[in-house]
């Protein structure tokens, strides 16, 4: 074990690998990112300070908006998925574009892993080396996400790395598309590039583009995606050398560390003002029902459902300790996740619910603590799980963060700031003979546009929102028809999508998909929540709706519109009835979950894809008159659930519209509020008769299972749990005939900090 | 000897309505008048009169001089902020009904500032110009290639025309999927339309898509279409009561508009959509026609108003355009002179960051009422004209030639307390840091403008214009090797001006769907030669009709051709004029490929090259033009490096890079050829304010514009 480096030893003359150790140890001995306890460049002269952090900002979002005009794939071009940014010579992020900011931390994440595994030795880094990855146990969410990064040399000496980020739509895994669902080992996630140089003078090798056009089915959109990223790394290089040429290289490396230490006093600052200390606890599941499909590995689990009790901490400096623990064991399925992802989604979180002035980065990351046990879903031991819906469990983690914080604001008075953001983005995959007669596969990105969760002050976002992307968007529906051999039938308002409250969450929409100039195309569907809610509401808001996606082969859609008979264009207002099976004749799947095509899809087969709306804020029946009445205006609610959930009394207007019935509405409202203290019973009494069930595990199979493999990784969760029902240490879910899940996972006992990257 | 007077052109702000006149010796003059949006035939008026008691005219005598009038207002913009256009109905493809509740994700956060834009808690959508309840969809779908898989249903249409129709509309837009590629669809319905208004008596004005902007991505022609019906009328009878009054005045000639993209058209032109951006698009006309005199092909124009920072690039001689522009936060189908816009006006509030102690700017502004502090109407939060005015930048008692009186004592206080004091800094020092932040924050935009599309900083010359161009001049060039450095003494009304300096002209596109493999034989380029030339051919026919229209000599038309290139599989196109005659053979092919091969090489890098993947043309565009009679500058002899006595106004002290110091002051209207004006100075307009910094010389050249030398890099060269 190296000594504790002492603080005034210069980190520069060191190797890379020597330099990250140095930081870390300098962090722990000082509590300051690489010991600066002052920041002298700051205090000295604030202005120039503040004129080259905003000279760089300047140089990463011109960069990305350089690289995406390259971009092939709709995803960067048209619904802005990509991210460009700068970073340490060790690999801390500075500063960064908009867009998918999670990969801010994976890239570093990237570089940390280089020169942890001595690249500095071999392959070496020269100016002009491009080095890509998209291994997500290296740094990533899943393979899609793919970043290229390259060193800034000056002179000799390596002062920082610029890097970009897109999601390419197609990866060449066992599906077509970006995110195989059937993928239960990385072998069949598509193509992985570990960390490898593909490229030298700023340029591109050959082979590496030999390799993509002989391994995906959409070369050109792999291609064209990885030139778009050259293009935005060696743009900000360039840029910032003449920027280093401005204030001198000096300034530049003692700045850019300064900025560091300043977002981390500022994120400690931030969470002291705005959040109330204490220890903060929420509970969500996240599930894949996949029993029985076509294609499921052998190994696989057909049904998951994992859960994801989150915690976190705020101690009166402001430090936030987020704790995994308690999250079950990893899985042959696609959705594990790896501490990257969620350290990850923290910067997507923090950039919009505390950062929003744009200046989060490493130090934001230094100034909160994520925990993790290895073996469980979040740090699976076994390096051949797959990722390839890393998101199916990282959405659902944060939406459960977002509810705390949603918490924490609003007792700290900021209700403004109160907003329950979103939660898991269903979406498809397709590829097959597309309608020019070639191969291709891809995601359909209008995933990328839903509904938010409510606001503090005002409804969700309606149809423009995802988590992961503050900068929303769905594209146009006539560009995704240039890459998809598909027809929209409707693109519209999915009713009563949204989750009721006093200010309901952001409504959800519909797409209904006819196969069109294809014999074959095959058809998958991800990031769908099965049988739990990830999109719950707070303070007695409703969750979202449970999203349903449609199958329909073999149709007589042709005759109808011969015919000229009615055609569908979706769900309908009574999902009880649904419009599609009332108009069309068919062999018919509804599916609530992530699902694959039992056969390719051909012309005149339909899909419906429903995007969800999130949870409410409030009670339903103290939701203003006037927003109900401009919500059926729309058709964002129906006559028949203004009703039902907000106690609405509707009277038709002349127009044909509808007008609430204030004093009858009031009437109706209170008579409910009797309704459910009639309804309601002593907590106790309940608690009573549920510990008595699980005394005798009379609980649902699923439930005993993800007990039973929780409690075998985290005594933390198990003594919480015994305490909270008033079991002895004599109760256990340890029981032979309660199926173990997963046997072979490594049961690490404690949660802990996952940042040695010779671990990954 | 009597003065003739030779064009007119006018640009109605938010605020002020410039006239700049010219005679046929090439003289100009400015007018000004308030804007009056009721009627704003009034400010024409009065701003012509301001402009015509400057050189002494008679107004009718003037007026039937007049060989050109332009007029750029702000009535359809106004119209669409205030969201008072016309009672309009939209029919749209069955299941798109919901596309403007809906709108493209993306506008819930357009026009936001970068920290807005992750700050999703504020995201809202706009609310729609139509009323769902107005919308209404017919069965039918049209594909990407233009075939019909579903005809539209008759019976359907017919019905739903006479659902809209009978909700007492003012007008109808129709937006089916696809009709850029096959309008067949959207056609018949109109026919069905008519039918239906005819057997009800009616008769509505009809929006086609497919007439209106027939390009591919259906939100943005959606946009522009219902925009058009919804806008158009008050506009083009706001246009009518201008040229009624110049009519009444004398003029013979038929007043003109300006577009978008940057042409003059008749008022009864039937896109009057294409005049949204009307104002801001005159001044980079203006640069563009100086750039042509002063034989730079390449010029970056800067605008600094109070609440937005516009810049705009010409390269190579011509204009960038932006086909997909952002107004009143609305993503629409509308070719556009591209022009930048951040939020970084002089109007920009100022605070300091309670958590991080960070001075922040903006990103809202005070605007011109109440204005910033020392227009001492009631607003306290300073913002970076105080700053400007405590440090010496501005004339306290010449501001707007005198208009508003500077309250530099209020400016100060606010400064002190609210900003320097919170970062421990002196008052006038933070002021000075502020305006280096804020014109590094323009500089930073202007430069990533220019990088953006490829192109080095040392091969522009930087124009200001506007109120505050000249004031930020120095200092959004500072550092940064232009080629040349230079304003105008009609800084002030350089928009108005750019209007006059315009060919009468339209352009016309077409979405296509063309592609060629990288070696393609000659067959292949001969039938995309065939392909190219059908559709320009197509266009042609479109504007002779449109010419003939308005009236205009058929004889004089020039064409220009343009398609747009892409790599096989990308979504962005790079703009590649064809610049020789179009003969439609294989080596124009060659030449069009090549020519974007070098274009896409300048704006990205090498490494982006994929010629691999072949190219696809999948829009062209035709300009039709007509020369107009400009303006003159001609060349007038030099009168020496002294400025005369009376242009020199006296001496200020001027806080700037930390420290006091003595500024000459002078008087710009009075400035000669040849004079040199070494820095630290300030000329003063009653309209505008140019800032000579000590590195820096003004020199006035033998047309009268105003050059800022860089003595450190020894300029002038010549």
């Amino acid at each position: 074990m190296s000594a504790i480096t002492p603080l005034n030893d210069d980190l520069s003359c060191r190797s890379l690998k020597a330099r990250v150790d140095g930081v870390r140890q300098l962090l722990k001995a000082t509590g300051h990112y690489k010991g600066k306890r002052d920041l002298p460049l700051k205090s000295r002269d604030v202005i120039r300070f503040e004129l080259l952090y905003s000279r760089l900002q300047s140089i990463v979002i011109g960069s990305q908006q350089v690289g995406s005009k390259v971009a092939c794939s709709p995803g960067t071009r048209e619904v802005g998925e990509s991210v460009v940014g700068l970073y340490t010579p060790e690999g801390d992020a500075v500063v960064f574009s908009g867009g998918i900011m999670v990969h801010v931390h994976t890239m570093s994440r990237f570089i940390k892993w280089m020169i942890a595994h001595d690249y500095e030795v071999s392959p070496g880094f020269r100016h002009g080396d491009l080095f890509e990855n998209n291994d997500t146990y290296i740094g990533g969410v899943h393979i899609p996400d793919i970043m290229d990064v390259t060193p800034i040399f000056w002179e000799d000496r390596l002062i920082g790395w610029t890097g970009m980020v897109t999601h390419v739509l197609e990866v060449g895994g066992i599906t077509p598309g970006s995110m195989p669902v059937l993928s239960a080992e990385r072998f069949t996630e598509g193509l992985i590039i570990c960390a490898e140089k593909i490229g030298d003078n700023d340029q591109i090798y050959k082979h590496y583009e030999v390799r993509a056009e002989r391994s995906v089915r959409s070369p050109d959109l792999w291609i064209l995606d990885a030139k778009a990223r050259v293009t935005g790394a060696l743009m900000a290089r360039d840029e910032v050398l003449a920027t280093v040429r401005e204030f001198g290289v000096d300034y530049f490396t003692d700045a850019v560390d300064e900025y560091i230490e300043s977002a981390r006093r500022a994120q400690l600052e931030r969470v002291k003002t705005m959040l109330v200390p204490g220890v903060y606890k929420e509970v969500t599941t996240c599930d894949q029902i996949m029993e029985g499909q076509p294609g499921l590995s052998p190994l696989a689990d057909g049904n998951v459902t994992i859960i994801e009790p989150l915690e976190m901490t705020i101690d009166g400096k402001g430090k936030m300790t987020i704790d995994f623990d308690g999250f079950g064991s990893w899985r042959y399925w696609s959705g594990n996740g790896t501490p990257a992802a969620l350290e990850g989604g923290l910067f997507v979180s923090l950039s919009q619910a505390l950062n929003f002035d744009g200046r989060i980065n490493h130090g934001s990351y230094l100034a909160t603590e994520l925990k993790f046990s290895k073996g469980t879903v979040v740090w699976p031991d076994n390096k051949y799980a797959s990722t390839s819906l890393g998101w199916n469990l990282v959405m659902p983690t944060w939406a459960t963060w977002y509810r705390m914080l949603a918490r924490a604001t609003y007792m700290r008075g900021f209700v403004e700031e109160t907003f329950l953001f979103g939660a898991l983005t269903p979406c498809y995959d397709a590829g097959g003979i597309d309608q020019y007669g070639k191969v291709f596969g891809g995601t359909n990105f209008e995933l990328a546009a839903q509904g938010s969760g409510a606001r503090g002050i005002r409804d969700g976002i309606d149809f423009g929102y995802v988590l992961w992307n503050p900068e929303s968007d769905m594209g146009n529906a006539e560009i995704w028809e240039q890459l998809f051999p598909q027809l929209y039938l409707s693109r519209k308002i999915l009713p009563n999508a949204h989750g009721f409250g006093k200010y309901r969450g952001g409504n959800g929409w519909q797409s209904l998909l006819l196969t069109h100039n294809s014999r074959q195309m095959v058809v998958t569907t991800e990031l769908c929540q099965a049988r739990a809610f990830d999109h719950q509401g707070v303070f007695g808001g409703y969750p979202g709706k449970v999203h349903y996606i449609y199958l329909m082969t073999d149709t007589d859609l042709r005759e109808r519109i011969a015919n000229q008979q009615p055609l569908p264009t979706g769900e309908g207002d009574d999902p009880t009835e649904p419009e599609l099976t009332r108009l069309v004749h068919g062999k018919l799947r509804i599916s609530h979950g992530n699902m694959t095509a039992d056969k390719p899809l051909k012309d005149g087969d339909v899909m419906l894809m429903q995007y969800r709306g999130m949870g409410g804020f409030g009670d339903p029946l103290d939701r203003d008159p006037a927003l109900i009445e401009a919500d059926l205006e729309n058709g964002i609610v129906t006559a028949v659930m203004a009703e039902r959930i907000c106690g609405a009394i509707l009277d038709q207007a002349a127009d044909g519209g509808h007008r609430v019935d204030r004093a009858a509405t009031e009437a109706r409202r209170a008579e409910l509020r009797r309704a459910r203290i009639a309804k309601a019973r002593p907590a106790r009494e309940w608690m009573a008769e549920q510990r008595e069930r699980i005394a005798h595990y009379q609980l649902p199979d699923v439930a005993l299972e993800i007990y039973k493999d929780v409690s075998s990784h985290s005594k933390k969760w198990l003594r919480e749990y015994r305490e909270f029902w008033g079991f002895g240490t004599d109760f256990s879910f340890d029981v032979p005939h309660i199926r173990d899940v997963n046997p072979f996972a490594l049961r690490s006992g404690e949660s802990r900090i996952a940042d040695n990257p010779l671990e990954f | 000897m009597t003065r003739e007077v030779l064009a007119l052109a006018m640009d109605a702000g938010g605020t002020m309505t410039d006239t700049f006149m010219v005679d046929r010796d090439g003289s100009f003059v400015i007018g000004k008048a308030p804007t009056t949006p009721w009627d704003e035939s009034e400010g024409f008026i009065e701003s012509s009169l301001d402009a015509l008691a400057q050189w002494d005219l008679d107004e009718r005598a003037a007026f039937s001089q007049f060989e050109v009038a332009v007029y750029a207002g702000t009535t359809m913009l106004n119209t669409l902020l205030t969201r008072t256009g016309r009672r309009i109905g939209l029919i749209t493809t069955r299941g798109f009904e919901d596309m403007l509740v809906m709108e493209q994700g993306r506008q819930v956060w357009s026009g936001y500032s970068y920290a807005d834009r992750l700050h999703a808690a504020t995201h809202v959508h706009n609310s729609p110009l139509v009323p769902r309840r107005h919308v209404r969809g017919v069965s039918e779908r049209t594909d990407m290639f233009g075939k019909i898989p579903i005809p539209l249903y008759e019976h359907d249409a017919r019905r739903i025309a006479g659902e809209v129709l009978d909700q007492d509309l003012q007008g109808l837009a129709i937006c089916f999927l696809h009709s850029y590629a096959n309008p067949a669809n959207e056609r018949r319905m109109a026919e069905i339309c008519r039918e239906a208004m005819a057997a009800r008596g009616l008769d509505l004005p009809l929006y086609l898509s497919s007439q209106i902007r027939p390009v591919i991505r259906e939100n943005q022609r959606v946009n522009a279409t219902t925009i058009e019906a919804y806008a158009a009328d008050p506009v083009r009878r706001q246009l009518h009561n201008v040229e009624n009054s110049a009519v009444a005045r004398g003029f013979r000639k038929q007043m003109t508009t300006m577009l978008s993209y940057g042409g003059l058209a008749n008022i009864r032109h039937p896109r009057l959509h294409e005049t949204l951006i009307s104002g801001p698009i005159g001044g980079m006309l203006g640069a563009h026609y100086i750039a042509r005199i002063l034989d730079t092909p390449n010029v970056l124009a800067v605008d600094m108003g109070g609440t937005s920072y516009d810049f705009g690039l010409i390269t190579n001689g011509t204009f960038n355009l932006n086909n997909e522009p952002e107004i009143a936060r609305f993503r629409l189908a509308l070719p556009s002179i591209e022009l930048d816009s951040i939020r970084g006006g002089a109007g920009l509030y100022l605070s300091v960051d309670p958590i991080t102690n960070r001075i922040i700017m903006g990103p809202e502004g005070a605007g011109a009422n109440p204005g910033p502090v020392c227009f001492d109407r009631g607003n306290r939060q300073p913002t970076i004209t105080d700053c400007l005015a405590i440090n010496g930048y501005l004339n306290k008692d010449n501001f707007l030639g005198g208009k508003v009186k500077l309250n530099l004592p209020a400016a100060r206080q606010e400064l002190e307390t609210q900003i320097a004091a919170k970062v421990g800094l002196d008052v006038h020092e933070a002021a000075d840091g502020i305006i280096k932040l804020w014109l590094q924050t323009a500089m930073d935009a202007t430069r990533r403008a220019i990088q953006v599309r490829g192109g080095d900083v040392a091969d522009y010359v930087i124009m200001g214009y506007g109120g505050a161009g000249p004031l930020v001049l120095a200092g959004v060039s500072e550092g940064q090797p232009f080629k040349g450095v230079v304003t105008f003494p009609f800084a002030a009304a350089f928009s108005a001006f750019g209007c006059t300096t315009t060919d009468y002209s339209h352009r016309y596109t077409r979405s296509s769907l063309f592609s060629i493999a990288s070696a393609a034989d000659t067959a292949a380029k001969e039938a995309l030669a065939a392909g190219l030339t059908r559709l320009w051919n197509e266009l042609e026919a479109e504007a002779h009709e449109s010419f003939v229209s308005e009236g205009m000599d058929l004889a004089k038309v020039e064409y220009r051709r343009v398609a747009f290139v892409r790599y096989g599989g990308q979504l962005d196109e790079v703009e590649v004029p064809f610049d020789r005659a179009w003969q439609g053979t294989p080596a124009d092919i060659d030449h069009l490929l090549e020519r974007f091969e070098d274009l896409y090489t300048k704006m990205f890098a090498k490494a982006a090259k994929y010629p691999k993947a072949g190219y696809a043309i999948f829009q062209v565009a035709l300009v039709a033009s007509i020369e107009t009679r400009k303006p003159e500058f001609p060349l007038l002899a030099e009168q020496g490096p002294t400025p005369p006595a009376a242009a020199k106004k006296g001496q200020r002290e001027v806080y700037l890079d930390g420290r006091w110091q003595s500024a000459g002051i002078y008087d710009m209207e009075l400035l000669e050829p040849g004079n040199v004006i070494p820095g630290l100075a300030v000329l003063e307009h009653p309209a505008t304010t140019l800032l000579v910094p000590g590195t820096r010389q003004a020199r006035v050249d033998r047309r009268k514009f105003i050059w800022l030398d860089n003595l450190q890099r020894g300029e002038p060269s010549t």
